[in-house]
């Protein structure tokens, strides 16, 4: 037993010793601002702003979302698995999280204290929240100017949005999770962007977040139009696909008019700077003329 | 033996079959309230509804029974109360199945696009996967449970049952990481077992093949699993061929485990639970418990899952049904554990 | 150290009844290497009570499961009233060897007239026409007597997992009673009765053996029991049979001594044991 636990201790000390002495030769001196992102989001959104210099580390839900040529920076854990030896090894300046602030592990904070790494906790839940986030990775990267007019840009486009909003908005219903069927709810960005989309989210009354609900609700909802996001996956095939056969099988309006659709946009359960292009495109779908029978 | 005769017996059959029928009937006429109401709706809805109601309430009585099934003839088997579907290892195997198919499935199934038949397989989802787990799982289980001249040992079969199980889990952990990192609530939830109104009528329909077949073949082994129950020498010397009884056992059982994992996943508990019951109230005959324990399960598979069905608006969701089958079943459980101090 | 073999001088006055059982040169080797049965020949009659004696780990028990059939001999064979005992079906054999362990093992908490009924399991399954379910009143009859007999008909209803260790033990032979074979093979089946109940299940016992012409055999650590109650006496030593006659000219000091190294002496036709000077 005490053999295996000084094995152990052995083993977790080495394996970053490794890494670190591979890492060492690419370290730059430290120039300007370096920043370790533990949220997709705020990743994104340093791209956007064209910090993407200053990114010197990155969690694993990143990987397949950054660019090419960004593809080989270090991994560091997300939130619960925070690699904090490989965080000093790489000497940023500011560390990103998205967390609830008392519950962010005490070791984080103590290590970013004693390190001077400034902490930055953020929160991207609503519109007006990506715009805060924004300007404080704006501030953080040195990207003021960028961040403030990619704001202003998207307010414009988010304003004409709000100004060219259908008439006759139909009942959507959107999942995130099949199974069980989690779809969006009240108070968050993706009901705020169904509703810039064009469409009524009918399932804001199940609750706030991201309620879990069963095919009866769901069927009692009646959605016009079922929205399912597939984040990554291939883009729909049409009606045959398999992927929509369950859904088109429900007694509600959506199957019996074929207006089931997938979202495979990879930054479809994300908030960032471009989620304009993100809402055209719901639209879109939300507003394309059903693929059998009349209607719109 | 005053305790059983055959027409104690088919009453017991014909009560319990009555009662669960009855309650089937009354599941179907229990729904969550309007949405975002916090109430529970009787009565019978219109047909359409009807009709999501009628497969999930299905999908729940056919694994509960294969649940309570394959709980009597395991803890018979291995000659151990605490033994239930999942200590021979399925549970793990069939979640091993799940991650392959997380893992290196996608890249499959697009090179199949194309043909329906395929493309049927791949939309019932995790379920085949969870299935090729499930079965080899059981099949090495069975390979390493075997001693001297191929008979299966119990307590060897115990082990092995718990081996396969950890490394199952090892092997879950291992493709965790290699697991994109969207599919991982999947697997949490797939691992807590699940009963939906999606469930395919061809997979309702299989697993309740291999259900009749699983429990007519249990219902000729009652006798002889009584008598299984002494050691190997007496058991031997009253007339029961131990190696061909505990093989019989041990494939009718996993059959039945896998009809529950092909509707429902891994619902723990039930399986475990139910033969206790049965045998708190109707004493440890095997020939009563093959018929009572089943159904018994049924039962509280589908009151359970209909619990959940229902109060989704009470707790911010749906809970897994696994939760409600250990948190009733449980205190239940030591209710009887206390009322009678051993069970052996 | 040579042990004397006694197998030439068969009891002169053999039990009445013919060969039911016999082994011939039957070896048995445990997977591990170790041999526990090694060539033993020996033969059983109807109607006499046998007795196996032997030091712990003489491989009596080994035997008595051989003869069972429950174990595969590794060499030699086992005759049962003329058949190969491997031929025979685990049905056909339970209708001719009832057998009681030194422990009975239960696993679920039968009543005991629930575990003395399954002694008719058998014979339910053999007589066509009859239910697997019910059994009939003669055997119904049979249970009864046998419960009786050993003394548990007020435990009927009791529940396995309450009994004391005796009260399991008779449970155990009165399930071997039921069956109501022409061979029994009991282990021990004396090791937790009280004085009485001994007394009672021997005569018993000797009763079904003259009687009912049964072969009784029956493994005891009892020598003295042996030396006055068994028509046969086998001797195990170290997995072969050392010796084995009538009680009094196999149970002898010059016969026991090297095998239970113990100083043995008779006195008032008695055996006592003593530890040799030395030791």
């Amino acid at each position: 037993m005490r053999l295996n636990i000084i094995f152990s201790l052995i083993i977790i000390g080495v394996l970053p010793a490794l890494t670190g002495c591979a890492k060492s030769t690419e370290r730059k001196p430290h120039s300007g601002p370096r920043i370790v992102s533990t949220d997709p989001s705020a990743t994104q959104i340093l791209l956007q702003i064209g910090a993407a210099k200053t990114i010197v580390g990155v969690s694993p839900w990143d990987k397949p979302l950054l660019p090419k040529s960004m593809r080989h920076l270090p991994v560091v854990g997300g939130y619960l698995n925070l690699d904090e030896e490989l965080v000093l090894q790489l000497s940023p300046t500011a560390l990103i999280l998205q967390q609830s602030p008392q519950r962010i592990a005490p070791g984080i904070i103590s290590m970013t204290r004693q390190n001077g790494i400034r902490l930055v906790n953020i929160r991207i839940n609503t519109f007006h929240e990506l715009f805060t986030t924004a300007r404080t990775l704006g501030s953080i990267s040195g990207c003021q100017k960028q961040a403030a007019a990619a704001i202003t840009r998207l307010k414009s486009e988010l304003s004409i949005l709000a100004q060219s909003r259908p008439q006759k908005p139909p009942r959507v219903v959107y999942i995130i999770s099949t199974r069980p069927i989690m779809v969006v709810g009240a108070d968050n960005f993706m009901d705020q962007e169904i509703n810039l989309a064009g469409g009524i989210n009918v399932a804001e009354r199940c609750g706030d977040g991201f309620p879990t609900i069963t095919r009866e609700t769901l069927a009692r909802l009646n959605p016009q139009v079922l929205l399912i996001s597939k984040p990554g996956e291939r883009a729909t095939s049409g009606p045959s696909d398999p992927r929509l056969q369950p859904w088109l099988k429900l007694p509600v309006a959506a199957a019996v008019h074929h207006r089931v659709d997938l979202i495979t946009s990879p930054q479809a359960q994300m908030l960032t700077l471009k989620v304009y292009r993100l809402i055209r495109r719901l639209r879109t779908i939300i507003f394309a003329a059903p693929n059998a029978g009349g209607g719109r | 033996m005053k305790a059983v005769n055959p027409s104690r017996l088919t009453v017991i059959a014909l009560v319990g079959v009555l009662l669960t029928a009855l309650i089937f009937v009354m599941c179907l006429a229990c729904g969550p309230g309007a949405p975002g109401q916090r109430t529970i709706s009787f009565g019978f809805p219109e047909m359409a509804i009807l009709q999501l109601r009628l497969t999930r309430v299905e999908a729940a009585a056919v694994a509960g029974t294969a649940l309570g099934l394959a709980g009597v003839l395991l803890q018979g088997l291995l000659r151990n109360p605490l033994a239930d579907p999942f200590v021979l290892g399925i549970s793990s195997g069939s979640t091993v199945g799940v991650m392959i198919w997380i893992v290196f499935g996608q890249a499959l199934e697009q090179s199949f696009t194309g043909s329906p038949w395929m493309e049927n397989l791949f939309n019932n989802g995790q379920t085949i996967p969870a299935l090729i787990g499930a079965v080899v799982a059981t099949w090495l289980v069975f390979l390493l449970g075997r001693r001297r001249g191929g008979m299966l040992d119990p307590m060897t079969l115990i082990l092995s049952g718990v081996i396969i199980s950890t490394i199952g889990g090892a092997l879950v952990m291992l493709l965790n990481n290699l697991v994109p990192y969207g599919a991982r609530t999947d697997i949490l939830n797939y691992m807590f077992g699940y009963i939906s109104e999606g469930t395919s009528h061809t997979l309702i329909l299989a697993a309740c093949i291999s259900l009749v077949l699983a429990w007519t073949g249990a219902l000729a082994l009652g006798g002889a699993m009584n008598i299984a129950s002494f050691s190997d020498a007496e058991a031997h010397s009253l007339g029961i061929e131990l190696s061909s009884l505990r093989l019989s056992a041990f494939a009718l059982a996993a059959l039945a485990t896998a009809a529950s994992i092909t509707v429902a996943g891994p619902i723990g508990f039930v399986g475990l639970i139910c033969p206790h019951v049965c045998r708190g109230i109707f004493g440890p005959d095997h020939r009563q418990l093959l018929i009572t324990s089943p159904l018994l399960a049924a039962i509280f598979l589908m009151v359970s899952d209909t619990f959940v069905r229902c109060t989704g608006a009470y707790f911010n969701g749906e809970l897994p049904v696994g939760v409600i089958t250990a948190l009733c079943g449980g205190p239940f459980f030591l209710y009887l554990l206390n009322r009678r101090r051993t069970w052996m | 150290m040579h042990i004397h073999s006694r197998q030439s001088d068969l009891p002169s006055d053999a039990p009445p009844g013919g060969l039911v059982l016999e082994a011939t040169h039957l070896t048995f080797q445990y997977a591990g290497g170790k041999t526990a049965v090694d060539d033993v020949t020996v033969p059983f009659y109807a109607g006499e009570l046998a007795m196996i004696v032997g030091p712990n780990g003489s491989g009596k028990s080994t035997l008595l499961q051989l003869l069972l059939g429950h174990l595969t001999p590794s060499g030699g064979t086992i005759t049962v009233h003329e058949q190969n005992i491997t031929d025979l079906h685990p049905l056909q054999r339970a209708a001719l060897l009832s057998y009681v362990p030194q422990s009975p093992q239960v696993s679920f908490a039968y009543s005991v007239q629930e575990i003395v009924a399954m002694g008719l399991w058998a014979h339910q399954r053999r007589e066509p026409g009859l239910s697997v379910l019910k059994a009939d009143q003669p055997m119904l009859d049979r249970m009864v007597q046998a419960m009786w007999d050993l003394d548990i008909h007020a435990l009927a209803q009791r529940t396995y997992d309450e009994l004391s260790a005796g009260e399991r033990q008779r449970v155990a032979i009165a399930r071997a009673l039921v069956q109501d074979t022409p061979i029994m093979l009991l282990d021990e089946p004396t090791a937790a009765l009280d004085v009485w109940h001994q007394l009672e299940l021997l005569d018993h016992l000797k009763a079904l053996a003259r009687d009912r012409k049964k072969a009784i055999i029956w493994v005891t650590h009892d020598l003295n029991h042996a030396r006055t109650n068994a028509n046969r006496v086998l001797i195990m030593h170290e997995g072969k049979l050392a010796a084995h006659g009538q009680a009094d000219q196999v149970l002898t000091a010059e016969i026991l001594e090297p095998i239970y190294r113990v100083h043995v002496t008779l006195r008032n036709d008695h055996l006592l044991f003593s530890r040799f000077p030395g030791h």
